[in-house]
């Protein structure tokens, strides 16, 4: 298996592509901070919305995370969709005795990967707010009494980090089963593309449906689209009054279990090669 | 003489529709075997089956006598293969997809890994290309580079499947000469399925030939083709 990981690890890395998303992550990084040092300008400092190097991370992703959705689009159709249909997986699949071992090694890379993104888009965020944004002792977080220092930040950026990490995990799951159905690229980035387009429209309009469904029922509405979770539903599940935590975290583990398990029945099975 | 390649009641059936039945033939230690037959005759499915990709209907495949199904593994230590075309990933050079692969070989230490590399680039004359982007290859590159690959695990036979197709005759002659080499020299035992005959008679000491799903003949080449005329008794056979 360790072969495998590697050979994947190996393949993806001499992609222009995902070189490109390296280098676009400290450039957005960057322009982010940039844009907060103008914003702060309208902003009192006592709001969370007010940019400081502690709080600029989660600033930054919650500005990026849709990317973050793309790059996931992106690699999920190269190294599923691409390699399965052009037949070039067939010569590793002529390596291994097990057909199980590419799915979990295609994975594993897989998320490495965004992983390895995410955390480098943490680093550059700390760095670009380090030179561009006011460094303060305290900062105020969203739905948090008081303010926080230095490190217990740093601590709920991780939080954050990893809860839009687990969002991501979540969304892959949908996209693999259509990297795996889908015969073209074409066809799997615009599954991928109509899926967050889905996901982002039906909240709002069940939005119009309040009088007749409730605001509890709307708010599962809501919580079920993984955009609205990434958008909002993070900054709740870290807030003081935690709420909806178990719903959220359901649909979180849903996703992959309903789209990731017949996704990898498909791929290992033998005559998909046919 | 020693069986490398058993092939014993294979059947596959899609949809309703047989695509083999009951194809049953060996290929013996240092053979040039020859799949011969029309489009459509099996070819490629049975070459499929050959490799593991996918499962017969009925009917066993061994591989120096492990299981191509159940002892995959051990079977395809064995074997090399390039099923259709050479399909490589293109954004990365000859030596980086022949690295790549090598990877997925557990026996292969780094420092093996890199000596076996160069080691089959030499043999198939690629060396000097080695670190142009396969999308820069030519159809003839491509299948020396496929020739490659397959000799990366050190196998008994390689399988190939229409490896002349689309060549121009200097591709034909280069892809003749290192298979020829490789069986001569190195005892590489190989199983090459085409349509084209004059290929197939030129270098195939053994034939198996398919019609419709079905072994129609097999036999030694020089007996199909009595003074020369392979194509008239392979029309025959595939008329019938």
């Amino acid at each position: 298996m360790i072969h495998l990981l590697a050979a994947e690890w190996y393949r993806l890395w001499k992609r222009k592509l995902i070189w490109a998303m390296v280098l676009a992550l400290p450039l957005a990084a960057f322009a982010s901070a940039t844009y907060y040092q103008g914003a702060n300008a309208s902003v009192s400092p006592d709001l969370p919305q007010y940019a400081v190097v502690g709080n600029f991370p989660v600033l930054a992703i919650a500005e990026m995370i849709y990317f973050f959705d793309l790059l996931l689009i992106a690699l999920v159709a190269t190294i599923w969709t691409e390699e399965i249909r052009s037949g070039q997986l067939r010569m590793v699949l002529l390596r291994i005795s097990d057909f199980h071992r590419i799915w979990w090694a295609k994975i594993g890379v897989l998320l490495g990967t965004v992983l390895l993104l995410l955390l480098l888009y943490l680093g550059c965020s700390y760095v670009a707010g380090y030179f561009l944004l006011p460094h303060t002792e305290q900062f105020p977080l969203f739905y948090r009494a008081g303010q926080v220092g230095v490190w217990e930040g740093m601590w709920y950026n991780l939080q954050y980090y990893g809860i839009a990490y687990l969002t991501l995990v979540s969304f892959a799951g949908f996209l693999i089963l259509m990297g795996s159905i889908c015969r073209t690229v074409t066809g799997a980035l615009g599954a991928g593309m109509s899926f967050l387009l889905f996901s982002f429209m039906y909240p709002y309009v069940a939005g119009y449906f309040i009088p007749l469904i409730g605001e509890e029922v709307y708010q599962k509405i809501f919580f079920s689209s993984l955009p609205m979770i990434q958008w909002e539903g993070i900054v709740h599940l870290l807030s003081d009054h935690s709420t909806g935590a178990g719903w959220m975290v359901g649909i979180l583990l849903l996703y992959p279990l309903l789209f990731g398990l017949p996704a990898m029945l498909l791929l290992s099975r033998k005559d998909q090669w046919y | 003489m020693d069986r490398i390649l058993e092939v014993k009641g294979i059947t596959k059936k899609v949809r309703g529709r047989y695509l083999l039945q009951e194809v049953t033939f060996d290929v013996f230690l240092g053979e040039i075997c020859g799949l011969l037959g029309p489009n459509g005759a099996g070819k490629t499915t049975l070459i499929r089956l050959l490799t593991g990709l996918i499962r017969p209907t009925a009917g066993s495949i061994r591989v120096m006598g492990a299981d191509v199904q159940r002892e995959r593994g051990q079977a395809l230590r064995q074997m090399g293969a390039i099923v259709e075309n050479p399909v490589f990933f293109p954004y990365m050079s000859g030596r980086q997809n022949l690295i790549n692969l090598a990877l997925l070989d557990p026996h292969l230490t780094e420092a093996k890994r890199q000596s076996r590399v160069e080691e089959v680039l030499e043999v198939v004359g690629l060396a000097g290309r080695a670190d142009d982007k396969v999308g820069t290859y030519s159809l003839g590159m491509k299948q020396r580079l496929g020739i490659a690959q397959a000799l990366l695990g050190d196998p008994k036979v390689i399988i190939l499947d229409e490896p002349a197709n689309g060549l121009d005759p200097i591709g034909m002659r280069q892809l003749r000469e290192i298979i020829l080499k490789l069986n001569q020299e190195a005892g590489i035992t190989f199983l090459i399925s085409s349509h084209l005959l004059d290929e197939i008679q030129r270098i195939c000491t053994q034939l198996v030939v398919l019609n419709e799903g079905k072994v129609v003949w097999q036999g030694a080449t020089k007996e199909l083709a009595r003074e020369g005329e392979l194509e008239e008794a392979f029309v025959e056979l595939v008329s019938r």
